[in-house]
C-alpha cells in the first residue's frame, strides 16, 4: 500500500518506467488524468491547466495569480485523487506536493541528453540541434516553473527519495530498484501516513475552493480542523471571514474552519 | 516552511539590497488583491490631502501650490524608503507653522527668496533625519515624551488660528508679531472686521464642521471649500474686499535648487534641527500608533532614513518640509490599504487632479481657507490626553504645560527643547531615586519568602531597590542606607535584595563596599542576595566583593535568611518585642506578654 511519484523530463522514459511499475505492482498509473479531472471538477479549460502547471509564470502572472490558481486546482485533484492509494504518478508537481508523506516514494527520473535527443528527432522528425534546442529550452522551463512557483529547483535532488538516471541503467532495471525500495518498510502506509495524506487533500481542496477570491490563500488542516490564512486588511476583518467562511461552505470534510488576516508580510 | 511543507531556499544575496531599498521587502507582498485595495485607498487619500495641501502651505506661509508639491512628493520617497506601511507623510499643520514662525522674519512669506529658504531649511532638516537614521539613533525619539508632542500640537493649534485670525476678520496686520501682540491688534481693530469676510469663514467653517459629524466618510474639507467659494461668488465677494488664492499653476511639481550659501545654512541650522526632531516625532509616533493596529513592527531608524530622504529629495522638486500626517494616514488605513503603494498610488491621483483643478482655486477665497484652517487647528488640540496627563502625574502636567506655554511665548523650537528637557530631567530624577522598598517574612506558605511589609526586624533591615544603583542613584540609596540606623550607635544588618536592580555601575558597587565597611565598624553588616550576574560581575571585577566580603553574598532569599540569623545579636533577641522570623526564638514571658 504505497504511492510513487515519477517526476521526468521530456523523453526521458520516466514514463515508460511508471507503467511497468504500475503493472508489477498491479497499481494505477495516472499522469493526463489528473488534468482532466480538476478540469471537469473546477469547470476550466484543459488547456489552460496544462500550461500552469508547465509554462513559468509571466510577470502578468505574478500579478493575478493566475498560474497560482491553476495549481491549486490541479493540487486538490492529484491529493484527492492520492487518497486512493496504490497509485503511480508520473508527471510534473507530485514531489512538491506530497513532501513530509511517508508512504510517497518519490522518485526523479533523468536521461542521457543524446539519448532524449535520438527519441525526439525520431518523434518530431527534426534536426538534432533543433531537436537539442527544444530539450533544453524546455528542460529551463520546467526549473524555471518550480523555482517561481515553489522556490525550489525540480533538479535539486533534496525532493527526491531516489534519482535514477537511464543511461546505463535501462528501464527495466529502474523499475526493479523501485519495487525493491517499495519493499522497505519505510515505505508501507501507516495510519498516521494516511491521516497526513488526508489532511493536505482537505487543505488542498480549501484553498481550490478560495484561491479565485483570495490568490495568496494558505490552508492547514488536521483532524476536519481547518485554518485558513488570507491576505488583506485588518480593518476588513468580519467582511473577509465572512466570505472566506461561505466560500469554504462548500468543500466537504470540515468541522471547524479559523481564518488568520495576513495584514503583511515584511522579509529580511 | 510553505504551504507545501517544502523548506525555505537558502538565504540568497538579496538581504543587503533590502536594507538598502526597503521597498523589495514588502515587494513580493503584492498582488492584483492588495493593488485593488491599494488604489482605492490612494484615490480616497489623494480627496482628503487636496484641501490640506492647500491650507497647510498657507499656514506655512507658501503659495497653495507647494503645499500640493509637498503631498506629492514626500510621501512617495517616505514611503517606499520608510518602514511603516501605512503612514502617509507630506505637509502637517505642525511642522507647517514651524516652517512659518522659523522663516517669516527672514523674508516676507510668499516671496520667491522666502521660498528659497523654506526649501534650504527642508533640505537641511532631511538630512539631519538621514544622519540620525543611519547613526541608528531612532531609540532617542523615545525620549520625546508624549507629554511634549500633546503640548507642542496644543500650543501649535492655537497659533495656527491666531495666524489666520486675520484671514478670518479681513483684518490687515503687519508680519512678525508675537501671539499676544497679534490678540491685542485684534481686539483694537474689531470695528474694521469685514462682514462679509467674517461671512465667508463662518460658512466654509460651519459646512466643514457639518460634514466632520453628520457624513464624516464624505471629503467634507473639499465640499466646505467649494461651498465657502459658492457662497463668495453669491455676495459678489471681490466688491466686497474678500481676497482669493489666486490661480495655481497647473503643474507637476517643478524643480528646484535650495539656497547653499554659508551664511543660509549657519543661520537655518538650528532652525532645521528643530524642523527635522519634530517631524521624527510626528512620523514616528503615528507610525507606531497605527502599527498597534495593523500589529506591524516599526523600525525606527528606517523610519528616519525615509523621512530624511524624502525631505531631501522634497527639497529639489519644490516641495518644503513634511512629516507623517495622523488624518491622511489613519485615513489610508481605514481605506483598506495593504502596502505603501497606496501612497505612490494617492500621489499619482493629486498629481492628477492638480492637473485638472488648479484653474478653480482662482474662485477659492482666503477666508474660507481660513475657516478650514481653524477646524484643523481645533482637532490638534488632544483633548482627551490632555485629561489624562493632568489627572495622572503632576511632573507629566508640568512638562505638558512648560512646552505648550514655551510653544505660545517663545520660539517654537526652544518649545519642543525646554519640553526634550524637562522630560528628560524628570527621567533622570525618577531613575536616580529608585523605589526602596521594606520586605519581611511571608506569613503564608505560598509565595516568596519575602514580601512588602510595613513590619521589620530591629536587627535585621530587608531591603529591595527597585532600580538601576548609578551614580545618579547613589546619593539617594546611600542617604536610604544611612537613615535606617542613623541614631543607633550599634548599626542594624542589612539585607539588600537585588532583584530588581538590573545595572549596577562603579559608582554603585563602590557606594555598596563604602557601605559594608561602615556597618561592620559599628557591629552591624550588609548582606546581599539574589544580585543579577551583571551586577555581580561589577562587584566581582572591582574587587567590591573582598570588602563586602563573598560570604555576605547570597543566591536565595531563603539561603541569605538562614546564614545571616544565626549571626545576628541572639541575646538581646530574646528580648524582642517584634519578632518577625519564624526562627526568631523570644522568651516565653515576653511572647506571652
Amino acid at each position: 500500500m504505497s504511492i510513487v511519484t515519477i517526476s521526468r523530463g521530456s523523453y526521458s522514459r520516466g514514463k515508460e518506467v511508471a507503467e511497468k511499475l504500475a503493472r508489477a505492482l498491479n497499481y494505477e498509473c495516472i499522469s493526463r488524468e489528473i488534468i482532466l479531472e480538476a478540469s471537469e471538477h473546477f469547470n476550466i479549460p484543459e488547456l489552460k491547466l496544462v500550461r500552469a502547471i508547465h509554462d513559468a509564470p509571466t510577470i502578468l502572472d505574478r500579478f493575478t495569480s493566475g498560474k497560482e490558481r491553476f495549481v491549486a486546482f490541479f493540487r486538490a485533484a492529484l491529493l484527492t485523487h492520492l487518497q486512493r492509494d496504490n497509485v503511480v504518478f508520473h508527471g510534473l508537481a507530485g514531489h512538491f506536493f506530497l513532501q513530509g508523506i511517508s508512504h510517497v516514494l518519490k522518485i526523479r527520473i533523468s536521461g542521457d541528453l543524446e539519448n532524449r535527443v535520438r527519441e525526439e528527432m525520431k518523434r518530431e522528425g527534426i534536426s538534432a540541434d533543433e531537436a537539442r534546442m527544444v530539450l533544453v529550452n524546455d528542460d529551463a522551463e520546467r526549473r524555471k516553473w518550480g523555482m517561481q512557483l515553489f522556490g525550489q529547483d525540480t533538479w535539486n535532488p533534496l525532493l527526491y527519495d531516489m534519482v535514477l538516471h537511464i543511461g546505463t541503467m535501462g528501464v527495466n532495471d529502474a523499475v526493479s530498484i523501485i519495487l525493491h525500495t517499495l519493499d522497505q518498510p519505510c515505505f508501507k502506509s501507516t495510519a498516521n501516513s494516511r491521516k497526513r495524506l488526508d489532511d493536505a487533500a482537505l487543505a488542498a481542496r480549501v484553498e481550490a475552493a478560495l484561491v479565485k477570491d483570495f490568490p495568496k490563500v494558505m490552508a492547514d488542516a488536521g483532524n476536519g480542523e481547518v485554518f485558513v490564512s488570507v491576505r488583506g486588511s485588518l480593518v476588513d476583518e468580519k467582511i473577509i471571514t465572512a466570505r472566506v467562511e461561505r466560500l469554504a461552505e462548500k468543500v466537504d470534510g470540515i468541522q471547524s474552519l479559523q481564518v488568520n488576516i495576513v495584514p503583511f508580510v515584511v522579509e529580511d | 516552511m510553505n504551504r507545501y511543507n517544502l523548506e525555505a531556499p537558502t538565504p540568497d544575496g538579496r538581504s543587503w539590497l533590502r536594507r538598502l531599498f526597503p521597498f523589495l521587502r514588502w515587494w513580493n507582498f503584492i498582488g492584483w488583491d492588495t493593488l485593488q485595495a491599494d488604489l482605492l485607498a490612494g484615490l480616497t487619500g489623494a480627496v482628503i490631502v487636496l484641501p490640506q495641501g492647500v491650507a497647510f502651505a498657507m499656514i506655512a506661509g507658501l503659495p497653495p501650490e507647494y503645499g500640493l508639491y509637498t503631498a506629492i512628493v514626500t510621501p512617495v520617497v517616505a514611503a517606499l524608503f520608510g518602514s511603516s506601511l501605512h503612514l502617509i507623510s507630506g505637509p502637517t499643520t505642525a511642522i507647517s507653522i514651524i516652517v512659518f514662525t522659523s522663516i517669516s522674519p527672514l523674508a516676507e512669506p510668499g516671496s520667491a527668496e522666502y521660498i528659497r529658504i523654506v526649501l534650504t531649511l527642508t533640505l537641511m532638516a532631511g538630512a539631519y533625519q538621514l544622519a540620525f537614521g543611519l547613526a541608528r539613533l531612532g531609540t532617542l525619539v523615545n525620549f520625546v515624551s508624549h507629554s511634549v508632542v500633546v503640548g507642542f500640537t496644543s500650543g501649535a493649534a492655537i497659533l495656527i488660528a491666531t495666524s489666520q485670525m486675520k484671514h478670518v476678520f479681513g483684518l490687515f496686520m503687519p508680519r512678525g508679531h508675537s501671539f499676544l501682540q497679534v490678540w491685542m491688534s485684534i481686539l483694537s481693530e474689531v470695528e474694521h472686521i469685514n462682514p462679509y469676510v467674517l461671512a465667508v469663514a463662518m460658512v466654509t467653517l460651519a459646512s466643514a464642521i457639518f460634514f466632520r459629524i453628520v457624513i464624516p466618510r464624505w471629503p467634507g474639507m473639499l465640499f466646505a471649500m467649494i461651498i465657502g467659494s459658492l457662497a463668495c461668488l453669491l455676495m459678489d465677494g471681490n466688491q466686497h474686499g474678500i481676497h482669493l488664492v489666486g490661480q495655481m499653476p497647473a503643474t507637476l511639481p517643478p524643480p528646484s535648487l535650495p539656497d547653499f550659501s554659508f551664511g543660509t545654512i549657519r543661520q537655518l541650522a538650528p532652525k532645521a534641527l528643530a524642523v527635522a526632531l519634530l517631524g521624527l516625532i510626528e512620523a514616528l509616533s503615528i507610525g507606531r500608533s497605527i502599527a498597534a493596529k495593523s500589529r506591524q513592527p516599526i523600525d525606527g531608524n528606517q523610519e528616519f532614513i525615509g523621512q530624511g530622504l524624502s525631505n531631501i529629495i522634497g527639497s529639489f522638486f519644490s516641495s518644503y518640509a513634511g512629516s507623517g500626517s495622523f488624518t491622511r494616514s489613519g485615513i489610508n488605513y481605514q481605506a483598506g490599504a495593504i502596502t505603501p503603494l497606496s501612497a505612490v498610488f494617492s500621489a499619482a491621483f493629486l498629481a492628477l487632479l492638480l492637473l485638472l483643478i488648479a484653474p478653480l482655486t482662482a474662485y477659492l477665497p482666503i477666508a474660507a481657507m481660513g475657516g478650514i484652517i481653524l477646524l484643523v487647528a481645533y482637532h490638534l488640540i488632544d483633548v482627551h490626553h490632555i485629561r489624562t496627563i493632568l489627572k495622572t502625574s503632576t511632573g507629566e502636567t508640568a512638562v505638558l504645560l512648560t512646552t505648550f506655554l514655551a510653544t505660545l511665548f517663545l520660539d517654537l523650537e526652544f518649545a519642543i527643547y525646554a519640553g526634550v528637557l524637562l522630560s528628560l530631567i524628570l527621567y533622570l530624577n525618577r531613575t536616580a531615586h529608585p523605589r526602596i522598598a521594606n520586605l519581611a517574612p511571608n506569613p503564608d506558605t505560598v509565595g516568596p519568602p519575602l514580601i512588602e511589609a510595613e513590619i521589620e526586624c530591629p536587627k535585621l533591615k530587608i531591603i529591595r531597590i527597585d532600580g538601576p544603583l548609578f551614580f545618579g542613584a547613589v546619593n539617594h540609596v546611600g542617604e536610604y542606607l544611612y537613615n535606617i540606623d542613623r541614631k543607633l550607635t550599634r548599626k542594624r544588618n542589612v539585607l539588600i535584595v537585588g532583584c530588581g536592580i538590573n545595572f549596577i555601575d562603579v559608582a554603585g558597587a563602590e557606594m555598596l563596599a563604602r557601605e559594608a565597611l561602615r556597618r561592620r565598624t559599628q557591629r552591624g553588616n550588609l548582606y546581599l542576595c539574589e544580585f543579577k550576574p551583571d551586577a555581580n560581575r561589577v562587584l566581582e571585577r572591582g574587587g567590591y566583593l573582598e570588602t563586602i566580603g563573598r560570604d555576605h553574598l547570597f543566591a536565595t532569599q531563603k539561603e541569605a535568611i538562614a546564614e545571616i540569623l544565626p549571626h545576628v545579636d541572639t541575646v538581646s533577641c530574646q528580648h524582642c518585642d517584634k519578632p518577625v522570623f519564624k526562627q526568631c526564638v523570644v522568651e516565653p514571658a515576653r511572647e506571652n506578654r
